[in-house]
């Protein structure tokens, strides 16, 4: 009782919270806001664990990464029809017009939340950073295969699902949001 | 009369601006570049940030960008080797000058949206690095779109009179009793990553109000954006910790789960997240403790 009767206000919360940050936003519209902000606070909530300063859960992961598929992908570009954007929407009409980057952001976040998934049992890694490449040493030039990477539009690492799966969970996270940084980067209009 | 007489006086000033010397001599720099600092310092400074046309999908360092300010739109220029629309031409010292003085090769000033102030004090090593980076950039034969500003901002040697009034030393010195992690902090945050490039506010003028405005954010960056202010006091109360904050520069998350956008997204992602852990901490301890204010 004591659970369902906390679980009522936090969903209140959540909703007056939603309310407040979207006001005015409705079907669609508010539909797709309210998936950021369903990934914003899932991104939150497990940061601290990813980062290694709460123990470790697969599940926790697993869930996490669920939350990253329902609204990445197709169901996230389902919601972005041509040219609908309106205030309170933050989104930039670059959208449309750089349809095929935006999609490819979209595709790659689905992508990463699935090899999150696949790798939930592979626990934490030695907090090997997403482009440690870069800083090995290995620098033979100003532009090292990350830049090239990411000036082909998606701003992260074309990788397999498969090698994906293979890597640390935090690691994973960091390209999960690198993702999201860079199609706010592009996408988002700053308030 | 009077306009003839106004005329003549403001084409006098002109010809002794564009005669009034404020470069620096540059001894000759023979020291040999490690091409890895170079990539690493040209990635924290921004250079690859700020000279790479993302929106237009240009090549890396191939300029083009827009920069629209309040006196018109500057577009940053082709850094490749190049050398008919690049820096391919340039002697070393030519890449000094303009890199800590912020002159061209033939000493006209450059506008200040290019944040040469903040690299003021970069060494001669450091210059050499860089050079040797920028040495493995490809040519890209392409121009970029040429700056024009609206009279007297078109007039470059007016800036001449700007940077007396406007160009300041950076603060990297280091101060004794900081940790080497604080004063490593302070060398990135106040040189080489310019944080307060953008987040200070500036005066009519386009000068940064350093006594009265220093990091307490900006509502009016070119191109219409905001930065907020990152006074120890303000990141504190905006939920940030050394910790958060290290994170972020390597990852783009803040404290409430979101992930940056805008220009704070382009400075993660083709800057701080390329340093090493140890910088980032070393900027986060800096931003969160300037206690020397």
């Amino acid at each position: 009782m004591k659970f369902k009767t906390l679980t009522f206000a936090a969903t209140i919360a959540v909703l007056a919270t939603t309310a407040v940050a979207h006001k005015g936003a409705k079907g669609m519209l508010l539909e797709r806001m309210n998936g950021m902000l369903a990934m914003g606070k899932a991104t939150k909530a497990i940061a601290p664990m990813m980062r290694g300063l709460e123990d470790y859960d697969a599940d926790r992961t697993s869930d996490y990464a669920a939350i990253l598929q329902t609204h990445s992908g197709d169901p996230m570009l389902a919601l972005f029809p041509d040219g609908m954007n309106a205030a309170p929407s933050v989104a930039k009409d670059a959208i449309w017009t750089n349809w095929k980057e935006f999609s490819a952001l979209a595709v790659q976040l689905e992508t990463y939340a699935t090899a999150l998934d696949l790798a939930a049992q592979n626990g934490l890694g030695n907090a090997a950073p997403a482009n440690s490449s870069m800083m090995g040493g290995d620098m033979t030039g100003m532009m090292g295969a990350d830049m090239i990477g990411m000036m082909g539009g998606t701003g992260v690492d074309e990788k397999t699902l498969e090698t994906l799966a293979g890597l640390s969970v935090n690691t994973l996270f960091v390209q999960s949001v690198q993702v999201c940084s860079a199609c706010h980067t592009k996408f988002r209009a700053e308030e | 009369m009077g306009v003839v007489a106004l005329t003549v006086a403001g084409a006098g000033g002109i010809t002794g601006l564009r005669l009034y010397p404020v470069a620096k001599p540059v001894d000759p720099i023979t020291l040999t570049g490690n091409v890895g600092a170079g990539a690493y310092l040209a990635r924290a400074s921004g250079c690859i940030a700020c000279h790479t046309n993302v929106e237009g999908g240009g090549p890396p360092l191939a300029g083009g960008t827009g920069f629209e300010t309040p006196f018109g739109t500057v577009f940053a220029a082709n850094l490749t080797t190049d050398p008919e629309f690049g820096i391919g031409d340039w002697a070393i010292e030519d890449f000094a000058k303009a890199v800590r003085q912020g002159l061209s090769p033939e000493d006209v000033p450059y506008y200040p949206v290019f944040t040469y102030a903040f690299y003021q004090d970069f060494s001669d090593q450091q210059i050499a690095d860089l050079w040797a980076a920028f040495q493995t950039v490809a040519p890209v034969n392409e121009p970029v779109p040429v700056t024009d500003l609206a009279f007297p901002f078109s007039e470059r040697d007016g800036l001449k009179v700007w940077r007396a009034a406007f160009l300041h030393a950076p603060r990297t010195t280091p101060v004794s009793g900081q940790s080497d992690s604080w004063n490593r902090g302070r060398e990135l945050v106040e040189g080489a990553t310019h944080c307060a490039a953008c987040h200070t506010e500036r005066n009519i003028a386009g000068g940064r109000k350093v006594d009265t405005g220093r990091m307490q954010g900006n509502d009016v960056l070119p191109g219409g954006s905001k930065a907020p202010a990152i006074t120890s006091a303000a990141l504190v109360s905006s939920g940030w910790d050394v910790d958060s904050l290290s994170y972020a520069l390597e990852t783009g998350i803040t404290p409430t789960g979101d992930a940056f956008g805008g220009g704070m997204g382009e400075v993660v992602q083709m800057g701080t997240r390329f340093l090493t852990q140890e910088d980032r901490l070393a900027m986060a301890t800096y931003l969160m403790d300037q206690s020397d204010e």
